[in-house]
């Protein structure tokens, strides 16, 4: 004779200690979540402290000796922040355009708004331009403090700044003698 | 019955769904999961939407430095004009002057010569001296004499003066197009689309006038008429050569003068305006006249490259304001060193608060070309100044015509720039770009600050970002509505009545501030 089936009965669960324990698992998440929204913040606020130190560069140096300047921009604007820059000056402005869409289809895109003459002219006027003025792109790598939480890699940061930034101001004390001649010469030279 | 079935078997289901959580999770779970993956993708986007706002706000920084760089090129380059036209000026005198005295030191000399004889011991060395010397003089006598078409009337360094105020009038007006297309073609190596400046006149635009805030001004802006104590024979060249040259020349007038054989009037030498040949003007009219300079002497605020870094700079070092040939000039003290170049000096002053600082004051001083008078011109009516006509190189002064207050200039000299970009990086822009697509912009101001000497005589212009103010104040629109910018030339707006300008204005007002509520809340 089959004897009936009995009912499985289980060990009488409890839930005490559930809420403990979800709140034990969710806690690296937490913790993730708040980690990435500083490692966030850090991230554009060094971005933008590297911005700040190759505007001041570029403002102070005003075309001149930009190395002279370098100390004392990372001691005011990046030792704060325990971040530490390596600049490189180049003559010309050349700036990748990191937010926007890539730089081919920049390219693609300008090309196909201006065409024949009035391209002729812009790219003239932008080369003469470039030729007669102190155009300089100041790029910087910079590096930061560690990342909180140690998800993230500490990373550094490529900024660059290109600007026309010399005044073409004399020396204070300086003979005037002979700077219109020598300024119109450094122009010509520069033109060929 | 079937129906009935039909309707108990629903309820049951229904009694099912609502009396059975499995699969709760599940359902829970896919929404929070497109939930998150939609609050990941907001994260990315308005990342990459911080990333450009900072990318555009670099680029309208950039944009208006670059552009107002231009600017302050452009009055570097008058400066120099102004001060080489100076110079050129004082050459001519230098050269009129020594054709005038070197025959009368020549003479002095001569006259000189036999009294070697006279002499007790060393006669021969005396007179072998004084021979020597003539023969120099001779010398450059002639080297003079050969120059003469350099400082003759209309000669070639006059009208070398004259271009160079013309350079400068192309400067002026040249200079700011430049720069406002330098500030696009920045604004785009920089990211942005567009990049516009807007220099503080553009809305006052006048197409007869230079955006740059200077006027053309007259040669007497070149020089001073000399009231104060004449100082030693001093050239506007700090060439040692020269210098030599002019302080022996110096010696000559001097004997000149003492042996009553020169008719010097002013400047050179040790005259004597009041001695037996009257009055300036009376000695003048006698055929006396040379040429001398005088320094321009300035106290201004501290200079950026020659101070501690704390002391602040900006606009309060570019506060005082010496324009030339005004009442700030005063004879410099004798001696070449005490007045060339910059010095500086510092006093240790209380302040309101009680505390005590350093306070630092240069003294900057340049050549000025006061004017002279050769022995066959006409002497100048008392109290007016070099004459005056248009064949006359001009200097470019600073200030626009009509603008010439401080504060007016130091508005003047400011530019907004403002940089654009239409395109973004997104991901999944179908979702997260609004129908009117991707913008950003921003603006910037910068001005343009000399510092140290607010003048159209000193090269020291530099360009700093600046606090924006331009839309702020209403500068842009103060130029629609009071300036003579080239709607109001064009007599366009003579048409408008005042009450009904007044609400145009005030409308474009509105809307400028609900823009400039958005840009500030982008």
């Amino acid at each position: 004779m089959i004897e009936p089936r009995r009912p499985v009965r289980l060990a009488p669960c409890t839930t005490r200690g559930v809420a403990a324990l979800e709140f034990v698992l969710v806690l690296p998440f937490i913790w993730i979540i708040f980690v990435l929204v500083f490692n966030f913040g850090q991230i554009f606020l060094e971005r933008q402290r590297a911005f700040v130190a190759l505007r001041e560069l570029a403002i102070r140096s005003q075309g001149g000796d930009w190395e002279a300047h370098a100390t004392a921009i990372e001691a005011d604007t990046l030792a704060q922040r325990g971040m530490k820059a390596t600049y490189i000056v180049e003559s010309g402005a050349t700036c990748p355009q990191k937010s926007a869409i890539d730089e081919a289809d920049v390219e693609d895109a300008t090309k196909a708004k201006t065409s024949g003459m009035w391209r002729w002219l812009t790219d003239w006027i932008n080369s003469a331009l470039d030729k007669l003025s102190s155009t300089r792109a100041y790029r910087a790598t910079v590096t930061g403090r560690p990342f909180t939480g140690g998800l993230l890699k500490n990373r550094s940061y490529e900024v660059c700044y290109a600007i026309d930034d010399g005044t073409w101001t004399q020396e204070v004390g300086r003979s005037y003698f002979g700077m219109a001649w020598n300024w119109l010469k450094d122009q010509v030279k520069k033109l060929f | 019955m079937r129906g009935g079935l039909s309707r108990v078997t629903a309820a049951r289901a229904r009694r099912g769904l609502h009396a059975d959580d499995g699969g709760q999770i599940s359902a829970l779970a896919v929404l929070s999961a497109a939930a998150f993956a939609c609050l990941l993708l907001l994260v990315i986007n308005t990342g990459w939407a911080t990333s450009g706002k900072i990318e555009m706000q670099n680029a309208a920084d950039a944009s208006v430095l670059s552009g107002a760089t231009w600017m302050a090129r452009g009055l570097n380059i008058i400066s120099v004009n102004n001060v080489t036209q100076v110079q050129l000026l004082a050459l001519i005198i230098v050269l009129r002057a020594l054709d005038d005295a070197l025959p009368l030191a020549i003479l002095t000399l001569e006259i000189e010569l036999p009294a070697c004889a006279l002499l007790l011991w060393g006669a021969g060395v005396c007179a072998a001296i004084i021979t020597k010397q003539i023969a120099l003089l001779n010398g450059v006598k002639n080297v003079i004499d050969g120059l003469s078409n350099l400082y003759e009337d209309n000669g070639l360094l006059w009208r070398t003066a004259k271009l160079l105020g013309t350079w400068s009038k192309f400067i002026a007006y040249s200079f700011p197009l430049i720069g406002m297309a330098e500030a696009h073609r920045i604004a785009t190596v920089d990211g942005a689309d567009v990049g516009l400046l807007i220099p503080a006149r553009l809305p006052s635009f006048q197409i007869d006038k230079p955006l740059l805030p200077v006027h053309e001004g007259k040669v007497s802006d070149l020089c001073a008429r000399l009231d104060g104590p004449v100082s030693d024979l001093e050239t506007p060249f700090q060439i040692g050569s020269l210098l030599f040259v002019n302080s022996g020349l110096n010696l000559y007038l001097h004997l000149a003068v003492l042996s009553n054989k020169a008719n010097i009037c002013e400047g050179t030498a040790k005259s004597d305006p009041q001695g037996p040949l009257g009055s300036v003007a009376e000695c003048l009219a006698k055929g006396g006249g040379t040429a001398y300079w005088q320094h321009a002497y300035y106290d201004t605020k501290p200079s950026f490259s020659m101070f501690p870094p704390d002391v602040p700079d900006g606009a309060e070092r570019s506060e005082k304001v010496s324009y030339p040939c005004s009442a700030d000039i005063a004879p410099c003290p004798f001696g070449l060193t005490k007045c060339g170049g910059m010095s500086v000096s510092s006093s240790n002053q209380q302040q309101p608060d009680g505390t005590y600082k350093n306070v630092y004051v240069g003294h900057v001083s340049r050549w000025q070309f006061v004017y002279a008078l050769g022995k066959d011109q006409p002497p100048p009516p008392a109290g007016s100044g070099p004459t005056e006509n248009d064949d006359s190189p001009h200097p470019w002064l600073l200030g626009a015509e009509g603008r010439l207050e401080t504060e007016q200039i130091q508005k003047d000299l400011r530019s907004m720039a403002v940089a654009y970009r239409r395109r973004e990086m997104h991901v999944a822009p179908g979702y997260f770009v609004t129908p009117w697509g991707a913008h950003k912009i921003s603006y910037a101001q910068a001005r343009v600050y000399n510092g140290t000497a607010f003048d159209t005589f000193t090269s020291d212009w530099r360009v700093t970002l600046d606090r924006t103010s331009m839309l702020e104040d209403g500068t842009l629109l103060d130029g629609l509505r009071f300036g003579q910018g080239g709607l109001q030339q064009a007599k366009v707006l003579d048409k408008v009545p005042d009450t009904a300008m007044s609400k145009i204005t005030d409308f474009f007002g509105a809307i400028v501030g609900r823009v400039l509520e958005t840009l500030n809340n982008h």
